[in-house]
């Protein structure tokens, strides 16, 4: 179970709507992954063709919460607007809020950020800000009150998985009120079960699914690396030796 | 009178919000609308009267992650 402010959600596994082929192909992904928490952005109609089978078609909202993003904001204004026009939208008082600072990277602007989760916590909103894996940031994020952190683990859709491994686990023990969820650069399940090891509570993903060969089955795959994950960090791992250390007794060997 | 809406210039005879709405064949329902940058909300789509030179954001969920 994932709680995320008032909002309890059964998966561990976040999935954004983006860059699937079609409709039904991210449908299926989606009911394969078994997650029950779906991003999308918000965006402009289309004045020429503001009709038309749309992505909201596509997701039984008995089914998926939704989580707007406010994707492609570079200051605090614009993620403001946006984020109110997706509570007025879809009726959600949940945000995934980033505001970029780097076109090239699409890191986040911390300083902006905090400034913008500020002024949405005062409106009432369940801020999930996208964030470095800075464990200062990160626990500023928490102390205004946001509901979850959402540390990168490499670049937006960069396929990288967890790059540093090390600071992602320092984050995680700057975190302790809220959820860590792992935001973007999955590119496989074995990077799902990573962050899933190194303690986040949840992870975050698109590309990973939307790109691969086999969607549907990658979901799949995902829904099994973020339990194997979370099984295997509450498990406790064992510790690293640096020489071996036999499973068979010593003693006993035939012909010694 | 001239308005602006999603970035473009439109014509618009004078009304409400869903006045233009309905001219322009946006459905209301999943929709979110910011006058001059202001949260226009559902209630008030009525009562709002647009004049020249606003500017609108007719806006919907689009597939992102």
């Amino acid at each position: 179970m994932l709680n995320i402010g008032p909002y309890k959600f059964h998966s561990r596994l976040v999935l954004g709507t983006g860059k699937y082929q079609d409709f039904e192909t991210m449908k299926k992904s989606l009911e394969a992954s078994g997650t029950d928490l779906v991003t999308v952005a918000i965006r402009r109609i289309d004045l020429n063709a503001p009709k038309g089978e749309g992505l909201l078609d596509f997701l039984d909202p008995e089914r998926f919460s939704l989580l707007p993003n406010t994707a492609g904001c570079f200051n605090v204004e614009d993620a403001i607007l946006t984020a109110k026009l997706a509570r007025e939208a879809l009726k959600t008082n949940l945000i995934k809020l980033e505001v970029i600072g780097d076109k090239f990277s699409l890191w986040p602007d911390m300083e902006q950020t905090i400034e913008a989760a500020k002024i949405l916590i005062q409106d009432d909103f369940v801020v999930m800000p996208y964030c470095g894996p800075d464990p200062v940031g990160a626990r500023k994020l928490q102390e205004i009150g946001c509901h979850a952190v959402m540390p990168l683990a490499s670049p937006i859709g960069s396929g990288l998985g967890i790059q540093d491994r090390e600071t992602l686990s320092i984050v995680r023990k700057a975190i302790n009120n809220v959820p860590m969820i792992v935001d973007a650069g999955v590119g496989t399940a074995s990077d799902a079960a990573v962050a899933m090891e190194l303690g986040a509570d949840g992870v975050l993903m698109n590309t990973a699914i939307a790109e691969a060969k086999k969607p549907i089955q990658m979901a799949e795959a995902m829904k099994h690396s973020v339990i194997a994950g979370k099984l295997a960090f509450d498990a406790g791992r064992m510790p690293r030796k640096f020489s071996a250390d036999p499973s068979s007794p010593t003693k006993g060997v035939p012909g010694s | 009178m001239k308005i602006k809406v999603n970035g473009e210039f439109v014509s618009f005879k004078g009304g409400t919000v869903n006045h233009l709405l309905r001219e322009l064949k946006i459905s209301p329902d999943f929709v979110a609308v910011a006058l001059n940058r202001e949260i226009v909300h559902r209630h008030e789509r009525d009562c709002i009267e647009l004049k020249e030179g606003d500017t609108l954001e007719f806006v919907k969920a689009a597939p992102g992650g």
